[in-house]
């Protein structure tokens, strides 16, 4: 189940893993010379729904990942310019939604005191199918961004980069604007708190 | 850690994988495309807002810069003309400072000011405090399409603009459109259809000066209380300010700023009784604390405003 997020792939692989495109795109030039046009096809046919998912765990919403996402496509476009590069350009969307997701849940945080427990829907906004087999799924996945969403912000985007997006530590530090020790510190907080409160999936083999 | 090295972190990357591995997106590209600002046809500067702004997403503001607002007036006839009501406006111009070149923030009052969106329109008109200058020429702002959603706006910029603004220009506009706006964007810059440059904020403390004045306005006439406003990081959040007339100095004393440290300005405010001073020109100096008395660093930053007792 420890798929590599589909967002490591390169934009010159697109036909292989563009599962989420509306259509097949055909490259036919080189990323440095695409312009802002292309760029922002050719990234979100590779991207889009692996960045969806980077904002589900970081925001844990699923309409709001998609604002948010589409928000740094938009941005992206008018940055490609400077970027002309599928590497740096994934860097700026992933640090875009990460940090967008920041902001979104600050102002979530004021509006939701009114609207808790809106029901069985999962986190996700997605209705999970009701067989036992699904429900225990859709308990574990509920309860998994639960608990992400449990921990303090930092913490939780450094393990949705770590864990999900799968960044060094020198990438976390370059995406949240922190200091490599300052990822060590919330990376290692962030697990400890995730093993106590996940205990029930974890096997322990230590 | 670029790959899980624990068996903790196999299994908790397993578990995120799987808690987001049915999390099927819509297609949202046709809207990403609709928020992207086109323009048909080049346009010049003095068209009006309008048609542009038909061929863009509603979240979109278009706004053509049409001419350049009035400077400050405090004259009561102007001012209560019906032709709109006058605003500050916040813009940032460039001085000297003991660190170099950096920016201050200036209010301009201005006539019918489109609220946030009047800057770049200073910027070109240029400072009313003679300490400061601006970087852009006049007509270098063809238009500026704001899209805060997106965190961007777009600045068109036309061939009088700089052909290769400093970066110290592009944080200029940077700040004057984000203090207008009251929005944390970057600022793509444009010529014709091409973005040049896509520009995010320069961290305050290493694009501002240090100390900068809001209150008074340059050659504002006073009498019975000077009220003084501006923004410092300053040590000890201690803002010396001193009254200066014919390279004298007539009354000295500090204000305290809301905080320091921190990676931004604070705000100070105060009153100063200027009922004993004689009438005439007098200069209000505001710096930074320095407790080394000059012998450590690059000495105080400051600002001063002229203004004239009555």
């Amino acid at each position: 189940m420890c798929q590599p997020p589909a967002d490591t792939a390169r934009p010159t692989n697109v036909h292989s893993h563009a599962t989420a495109a509306p259509a097949p795109i055909v490259v036919t030039d080189e990323p440095a010379t695409w312009d802002a046009d292309t760029a922002l096809e050719q990234l979100y046919a590779v991207h889009w729904r692996s960045l969806v998912r980077l904002g589900v765990l970081v925001v844990g919403d699923l309409a709001q990942a998609e604002e948010i996402t589409q928000d740094a496509f938009v941005a992206l476009h008018a940055r490609w310019r400077r970027l002309r590069d599928p590497d740096k350009a994934l860097a700026y969307l992933r640090q875009t939604v990460v940090n967008r997701s920041r902001s979104a849940l600050r102002h979530r945080a004021v509006v939701n005191r009114h609207a808790q427990a809106t029901g069985p829907r999962s986190a996700t906004g997605i209705d999970l199918p009701g067989s036992d087999e699904a429900a225990v799924a859709s308990e574990r996945r509920a309860r998994v961004l639960a608990a992400l969403q449990d921990l303090p912000d930092r913490q939780r985007e450094v393990m949705a980069l770590r864990y999900y997006a799968g960044l060094s530590e020198a990438e976390i530090a370059d995406a949240l604007g922190i200091s490599r020790g300052a990822v060590k510190s919330h990376a290692s907080r962030g697990a400890a708190a995730l093993r106590a409160t996940l205990t029930d999936y974890l096997e322990d083999r230590s | 850690m670029n790959r899980p090295d624990t068996e903790l972190d196999r299994q908790l990357a397993d578990l995120l994988h799987d808690a987001v591995a049915e999390v099927e997106p819509e297609d949202r590209l046709a809207d990403v495309r609709a928020r992207i600002p086109r323009r048909a046809t080049p346009r010049r500067w003095g068209l009006v807002a309008g048609g542009g702004a038909l061929a863009l997403a509603a979240t979109v503001t278009v706004v053509a810069l049409t001419g350049n607002p009035s400077p400050v007036t405090t004259d009561p006839d102007i001012a209560d003309e019906p032709t709109g009501v006058t605003t500050a406006v916040p813009a940032y111009f460039v001085g000297e400072t003991p660190t170099g070149d950096r920016l201050y923030r200036e209010f301009q009052a201005v006539q019918g000011a489109t609220p946030g969106l009047s800057g770049l329109a200073l910027l070109e008109s240029g400072p009313t405090d003679p300490d400061y200058r601006t970087l852009w020429p006049d007509g270098s702002f063809e238009e500026q399409i704001s899209d805060p959603e997106a965190g961007v706006v777009h600045v068109f910029l036309t061939d009088a603009a700089p052909e290769e603004p400093s970066d110290l220009a592009l944080q200029q506009v940077v700040y004057t459109v984000r203090a207008g706006l009251q929005e944390q964007v970057e600022v793509a810059f444009h010529r014709g259809e091409t973005v040049v440059d896509t520009v995010a904020a320069a961290p305050q403390l290493q694009t501002l000066s240090l100390v900068s004045l809001s209150d008074p306005a340059e050659g504002q006439q006073v009498s019975g209380t000077l009220d003084v406003k501006g923004v410092a990081n300053s040590h000890e959040a201690t803002v010396p300010w001193r009254i200066v007339k014919d390279d004298v100095d007539v009354d000295a004393s500090f204000f305290t700023a809301r905080d320091w440290m921190g990676e931004r300005l604070f705000p100070f405010e105060g009153e100063i009784d200027v009922s004993s001073l004689d009438p005439g020109t007098y200069t209000l100096i505001v710096e930074t604390s320095d407790p080394s008395g000059g012998s450590e660093g690059f000495g105080p930053y400051s600002d001063s405003r002229s203004f004239v007792v009555e």
